[in-house]
């Protein structure tokens, strides 16, 4: 176990060293000079006033930004691994103190928006799957269509313009008490539910038909038991398994559903970050992003030993 | 004509097209999707108002008879606009999904067949794919290139062919050991002539309905680019982006950002619906899972 873990471990090393090569040049292949901007102050690359070029030239020595694009590969990188992962251009600070300050509003709504989704979800997965063809299997399966099908931005925006626009019940941007996380949890998590609740319903119904569910039920015990100690477990692999899949999928709708309530999380500042061309923001978010992604993965993969003991790690 | 009458009644087709006719909801998804991209041929003509005509003694000016869905901020009639941005929407989800479909089933294609040292090196950029946040990879590398309608397909069927690549490997690979296989390659086959014409027939099944699916997502995708004004460039307008606009005037005008965010919804839905149709008449095994 400890060994597979290991190995797994060092394969992730070289998929994130790729992610970091590709990451870094697709930034850096970005048209519009961040110091143009800096001074500026604009998103179109607006120069303002009387800045001659010597100046530019300075700041640009001054960020390293004049060096050859493999010298600042190898610095920036050698600089993440010893935790240090650069200045933000546009807030002239630390990029990770920026982004610590942006953690904490990203995950409480991801557990918000996760928590909702599993209380959806499991209760229609289950109940669908233990009564095909019944009303609530019909709901649930209309349930999770709708969940996949509706853009998340916009149900926000329908979300506000009731709740907030018209019944003035909830507030509509910003993170300040349980009444604002209401909305952004909600969206997030029937986004999520649709995809969650079909998972739930397949795996469930595939296993209830082998055989030692039968032999379960043979056997006299009470169909209670037979559901909750034989099936669940068996069912629950699958369920784990997109787990890592929903976790990039939260931090791609987190960009979109922080832009729309205003919530002061990671997703909105990539967002500003890039219409700023801050590289080294953008830069660490993506691969914090994708590092995270990597390691649930791994996590996802350990837990199946939990819960299934018949998988071996080799 | 006898003969291909024959033909067609015992074909796999018409057991496939048997099956998806029993799921009506599909069906009806299906024809709403037929008549909808019928429609976005023909809708410059079929628009009551030139797009683009600005009507400024009507701006935000909700539903009504002269301007059925309302107009825009800049007075322009809302529904023709939607109906031509209908073409952006539908046309990206639709060369996206198919570019990806095209790149991740060769790729899975010669994953599956070549095995080792193909394999794992194409596992392991499927890899990298799927753990970059699609929305972040796509908005960082459409802020590069400048986001014309052709780049934004290019840039979402690049991004988005790991989950073709994955599923069509795990088919490849356990159909490469059967017998029929092992017969082409007696024959001299060539490897292309193995996997085009005797692996990738055996493995259509699912490809074709994660097609459908991929179509959904590639608009959904399209539509949150759009809507954070990083997909094709005003005064064009997708339907994304006029939600993004509805976003702005959400208090004065909320007709704008609903009746966009209700044609992407029923469009994906319609697209989810034949999905499912299309997996239960060519996998009946997956049914009822």
């Amino acid at each position: 176990m400890l060994q597979y873990t290991i190995r797994k471990l060092l394969a992730a090393i070289p998929i994130v060293f790729a992610i970091t090569i590709i990451v870094f040049t697709i930034l850096h292949m970005t048209p519009g000079d961040p110091i143009r901007i800096l001074i500026g102050f604009g998103v179109g690359g607006y120069a303002g006033g009387d800045v001659d070029d010597s100046m530019i030239e300075v700041l640009r020595a001054k960020w390293g930004l004049d060096q050859p694009l493999h010298i600042q590969y190898v610095k920036w990188l050698g600089n993440i691994v010893r935790g240090d992962m650069g200045n933000s251009i546009r807030f002239r600070s630390p990029v990770w103190p920026l982004i610590k300050a942006r953690l904490l509003p990203t995950i409480l709504l991801a557990l918000v928006g996760y928590g909702i989704a599993i209380l959806l979800a499991f209760p229609l997965g289950v109940i669908s799957a233990l009564r095909q063809n019944s009303i609530v299997d019909y709901f649930s399966t209309g349930f999770s269509l709708f969940g996949l099908s509706m853009p998340v931005f916009w149900l926000g925006l329908m979300l506000i313009l009731l709740f907030s626009v018209r019944w003035g019940l909830l507030p509509t941007s910003g993170m300040n008490g349980w009444k604002t996380f209401v909305m952004p949890g909600f969206v997030l998590g029937f986004s999520l539910a649709g995809g969650l609740t079909r998972m739930i319903r397949s795996s469930l119904l595939e296993v209830l038909r082998q055989d030692y569910v039968n032999t379960a039920r043979a056997k006299g015990l009470a169909e209670r038991i037979v559901i909750v100690k034989h099936a669940f477990r068996n069912a629950a692999i699958p369920v784990v398994t997109i787990f890592g899949l929903n976790l990039a999928y939260i931090l791609s709708g987190s960009v979109l559903i922080e832009t729309v309530f205003a919530w002061p999380g990671l997703g909105r500042l990539v967002f500003q970050s890039l219409g700023n061309r801050d590289y080294p923001v953008v830069q660490a978010i993506v691969l914090l992003g994708a590092v995270v992604v990597i390691f649930a993965n791994l996590t996802t993969d350990l837990v199946y030993g939990f819960i299934d003991p018949r998988i071996r790690y080799e | 004509m006898t003969r291909l009458r024959e033909r067609w009644r015992y074909s796999l087709l018409r057991q496939n097209y048997v099956r998806f006719r029993k799921n009506k909801a599909a069906v009806v998804a299906g024809i709403f999707l037929t008549l909808l991209y019928i429609a976005m041929l023909f809708a410059p003509r079929l628009a009551p108002y030139d797009p683009l005509e600005i009507h400024l003694l009507n701006k935000l000016e909700a539903p009504s008879a002269t301007f059925l869905l309302g107009t825009d901020d800049l007075g322009r009639d809302l529904l023709s606009r939607l109906m031509v941005g209908s073409q952006i929407s539908l046309t990206v989800g639709f060369i996206a999904a198919g570019l990806s479909l095209i790149v991740g089933v060769c790729m899975g294609l010669m994953a599956g067949y070549f095995g080792k040292p193909t394999d794992p090196l194409i596992m392991a950029l499927v890899d990298i794919l799927m753990s970059i946040p699609a929305l972040l990879l796509i908005l960082a590398i459409v802020a590069i290139v400048s986001p014309s309608i052709f780049n934004i397909m290019l840039v979402l069927g690049l991004t988005m062919w790991a989950p073709y690549a994955r599923i069509t490997r795990g088919k490849i690979l356990s159909l490469k050991e059967q017998d029929f296989v092992e017969g082409a390659r007696a024959i001299g086959a060539s490897h292309t002539r193995i996997m085009f014409r005797y692996l990738l027939p055996n493995a259509l099944a699912p490809i074709i309905v994660m097609a459908t699916v991929s179509v959904a997502g590639a608009i959904l995708l399209e539509s949150g680019l759009s809507f954070l004004g990083y997909g094709v460039q005003p005064p064009q307008a997708s339907w994304g982006a006029i939600i993004g606009m509805g976003r702005r005037f959400l208090r004065q005008a909320p007709h704008m950002a609903t009746s966009a965010g209700l044609a992407i919804f029923f469009t994906v839905l319609a697209f989810n619906l034949v999905g499912d149709g299309l997996r239960d008449a060519l996998d009946p095994r997956q049914k009822n899972r």
